[in-house]
C-alpha cells in the first residue's frame, strides 16, 4: 500500500533522512518509532507529497506520492504532528471546510467521533486546550472514513483516558482493513496496537521488525527499594546498578522468572518502574556505542 | 480552483476588506462631494503658494474645474495606491506565507485538490478582494458625481484611469502573491513585500517631486495611472490596462507554478 523506496531527503543543516527502504501493507497498522528530530516527520513529509525528496520516492497504491497528490488524498486522513488551524474559527466550522473541500456526504462518523471524544466542537479554537485540539485534529484525520491513515504523535495531548479511547478506535479500524502508519518516540502506545515497527534514528532506518520479536529485545527498567542496603543482590545473575543506599535498578530482558524468585529472598518495600523513552529502550541493543 | 476554499477565505476575511473598503470610500466620497469648480480655483490659489515638491508629492497637480481630473489628482496619486497596497500586503500574506509558515496550509493540500487548484483559490481570492475595493469606490464615485455635479464626470475616462489601476494593483498583487510563496516564512513575506510596496510608492512620489526628477517614473509601474496620458489618448488607457493586466497574470502563473514545484516544510 505505501512504499518507500531509497528515499533520502537531506536539509541544509546536513540533517534529514537516508536511503529509508520500507513497506506498509494494506490492513497493517506499522509503528514509526524513533526519537524526536529522528526523521519520522520528515519521512511523513514525504509520504504526503509536501517536499521533494533528494532522491527515491514514496509510492502509494503505486502512484508517485509527491505528483499524485490529488489522487491519492482521496484515500487518506492526516494527521499532524504540530497541529495548527484557523485558530479564528471554531471547530466544527474548520471540520465543514475539510468535509466540503473532500466532498463528503455523510457526517455520521463525524458526530459519532465527537461523541466518543466527547469534544465540543462549537468552541472557538484559540479557545481550546491542546487536549481539545489534539482531539479535533483526530476527527479530522478520521471523519472521512479514509483508507489509509497517516498519525504524526497522535496521542501527545491527550489524558490517559483519551489515550485508550484513541487505542480502540485505533484496533477498530484496522479490523475495517485500514492501512495506519503511526509515529511515535513511546513504545508503549505502539506495542499496544502495531503489527510492525520501524525504528529511526538520526534519519537512518535502524530496523524494521514484528512487534513481538521488538518486545523480546525490549528492556524494562524497575527500581527496586529495601528495607536496607543488601549488596548481594548485585548477585544474583541480573543486570543490577546500586543507585544510592537501599535502592537498585534492575534491567530485565525476557527474564522476568529469575526476577521475581530472587525477589522473594530480600526484604522489598518498593518496586516501581521506570519510564523509558525509545532511544532507552533500544539504542542499546541496536548498538549505538555514542549512546549513553 | 475550489469554490469552498473560495468562499471560505472571502467570509473568514470579510472585516478586513470591509474596512479597508470603508477608508477608501470615506475618503473618496468626501473629496467627490467637495467638488467645486469655484473653490478648486480658490484651492489652487492656496496650493500655489506652497512649495512645488510639496505639492507635486501629495499629487495635487492638477485641480482644475474639471472633475475627473479633480478626482484623479485628489485619489489616484496616494489614497487608491496605498490603502489597497497595504489591504494586499497584509490579505496576501496571510492566504500564503502565513499557512505555510504555521502548517495550517496541510490542511489543505491533503484534502483531494491539487497544489495548483488550492494556489489559485488563494490568488483568486486576493485579486477578487483588491478589484472589488476599487469597484466599490468607483460605482460610489460615480453616483455621488452624477447627482451632485451631473454631466460632470468624464465617465469613460474614468473608467479608464480605474483600468490603469486596477491593471497595476493585478501586477502588485502578483508580486506580494509571489514573494509570499518564495519567502515562505511569514514575518521575511511581510517585510519583503512591505518593501515592494514602500518602493513602488515612494518611487512614484519623487517623480512627481519636480520636472528634474520625472525620469523616475520609468522606476516604478505606478506612473501608468497618468491622467494627463488618459486624457488625451484612448491607446494608452487599452495599452497601459490590458499590458499591466497580462504581466500581472504571467506573474501568477509562474507564482503558482513556483507553489507547484517547491519542496515545502509544512
Amino acid at each position: 500500500m505505501i512504499e518507500i523506496i531509497n528515499l533520502t531527503q537531506v536539509y541544509r543543516s546536513g540533517k534529514g533522512v537516508f536511503d529509508l527502504n520500507f513497506k506498509i501493507n494494506e490492513g497493517e497498522v506499522f509503528g514509526y518509532l524513533g526519537p524526536n528530530g529522528a526523521g519520522k516527520t520528515t519521512t511523513i513529509r514525504n509520504i504526503l507529497g509536501f517536499t521533494n525528496a533528494s532522491s527515491g520516492k514514496v509510492l502509494i497504491k503505486g502512484l508517485d506520492s509527491r505528483t499524485n497528490t490529488e489522487e491519492i488524498n482521496k484515500y487518506i486522513g492526516f494527521l499532524p504532528g504540530e497541529i495548527s488551524f484557523y485558530s479564528q474559527l471554531k471547530g466544527s466550522e474548520f471540520l465543514d471546510l475539510l468535509g466540503k473541500m473532500r466532498k463528503m456526504d455523510n457526517f455520521d462518523l463525524r458526530s459519532k467521533l465527537e461523541d466518543r471524544f466527547k469534544l465540543d466542537t462549537n468552541v472557538y479554537i484559540k479557545k481550546m486546550s491542546k487536549g481539545m485540539k489534539q482531539k479535533l485534529a483526530i476527527i479530522a484525520a478520521f471523519m472521512h472514513d479514509p483508507e489509509i491513515l497517516i498519525l504524526d504523535e497522535p496521542t501527545s495531548g491527550l489524558d490517559p483516558l483519551m489515550q485508550n479511547v484513541f487505542l480502540d478506535l485505533i484496533k477498530e479500524e484496522k479490523n475495517k482493513n485500514k492501512t495506519i502508519l503511526l509515529s511515535s518516540h513511546i513504545f508503549e502506545e505502539v506495542e499496544k496496537i502495531c503489527d510492525r515497527a520501524g525504528i529511526i534514528k538520526d534519519g537512518k532506518l535502524i530496523s524494521v521488525e514484528d512487534i513481538n520479536s521488538l518486545k523480546e529485545k525490549a528492556e524494562d527498567i524497575f527500581e527496586v527499594q529495601l528495607l536496607k542496603p543488601n549488596p548481594e543482590i548485585l548477585n544474583i545473575g541480573l543486570d543490577i546498578t546500586h543507585i544510592k543506599e537501599n535502592i537498585y535498578q534492575i534491567s530485565i530482558k525476557n527474564n522476568y522468572n529469575i526476577f521475581f524468585k530472587e525477589m522473594q529472598k530480600f526484604n522489598v518495600i518498593k518496586i516501581s518502574s521506570i519510564k523509558q523513552t525509545i532511544e532507552e529502550k533500544f539504542m542499546k541493543y541496536y548498538g549505538d556505542e555514542d549512546y549513553e | 480552483m475550489n469554490k469552498h476554499l473560495l468562499f471560505f477565505n472571502i467570509k473568514t476575511n470579510i472585516i478586513m476588506f470591509i474596512s479597508f473598503t470603508g477608508i477608501t470610500l470615506m475618503y473618496s466620497a468626501i473629496a467627490t462631494a467637495m467638488f467645486d469648480p469655484e473653490s478648486t480655483a480658490l484651492l489652487q490659489e492656496f496650493v500655489d503658494i506652497l512649495p512645488e515638491p510639496i505639492i507635486n508629492m501629495m499629487g495635487f497637480t492638477n485641480f482644475g474645474s474639471e472633475l475627473t481630473g479633480y478626482l484623479a489628482s485628489y485619489l489616484y496619486g496616494f489614497i487608491f495606491f496605498l490603502f489597497p497596497m497595504i489591504f494586499m500586503v497584509m490579505l496576501g500574506n496571510k492566504l500564503m506565507a502565513k499557512q505555510i509558515d504555521d502548517s495550517s496550509m496541510a490542511y489543505l493540500l491533503t484534502t483531494p485538490n491539487s497544489r495548483v487548484k488550492i494556489a489559485l483559490t488563494q490568488s483568486m481570492t486576493l485579486l477578487l478582494n483588491v478589484i472589488s475595493l476599487i469597484l466599490v469606490n468607483v460605482v460610489v464615485i460615480i453616483i455621488i458625481s452624477e447627482i451632485a455635479f451631473p454631466d460632470q464626470l468624464n465617465i469613460g475616462k474614468f473608467l479608464g484611469l480605474n483600468y490603469i489601476l486596477i491593471g497595476t494593483l493585478i501586477i502588485t498583487s502578483a508580486l506580494i502573491f509571489l514573494i509570499s510563496i518564495y519567502a515562505g516564512d511569514y514575518s521575511k513575506a511581510v517585510g519583503l513585500s512591505s518593501a515592494l510596496v514602500g518602493y513602488l510608492f515612494i518611487m512614484n512620489m519623487i517623480s512627481k517631486l519636480s520636472e528634474d526628477l520625472d525620469f523616475f517614473k520609468y522606476t516604478t509601474y505606478l506612473s501608468l495611472v497618468d491622467i494627463d496620458k488618459v486624457m488625451n489618448s484612448n491607446l494608452f488607457i487599452f495599452l497601459a490596462g490590458s499590458l499591466s493586466t497580462i504581466i500581472g497574470f504571467g506573474i501568477y502563473i509562474i507564482s503558482i507554478h513556483i507553489f507547484n514545484k517547491k519542496s515545502l516544510t509544512i
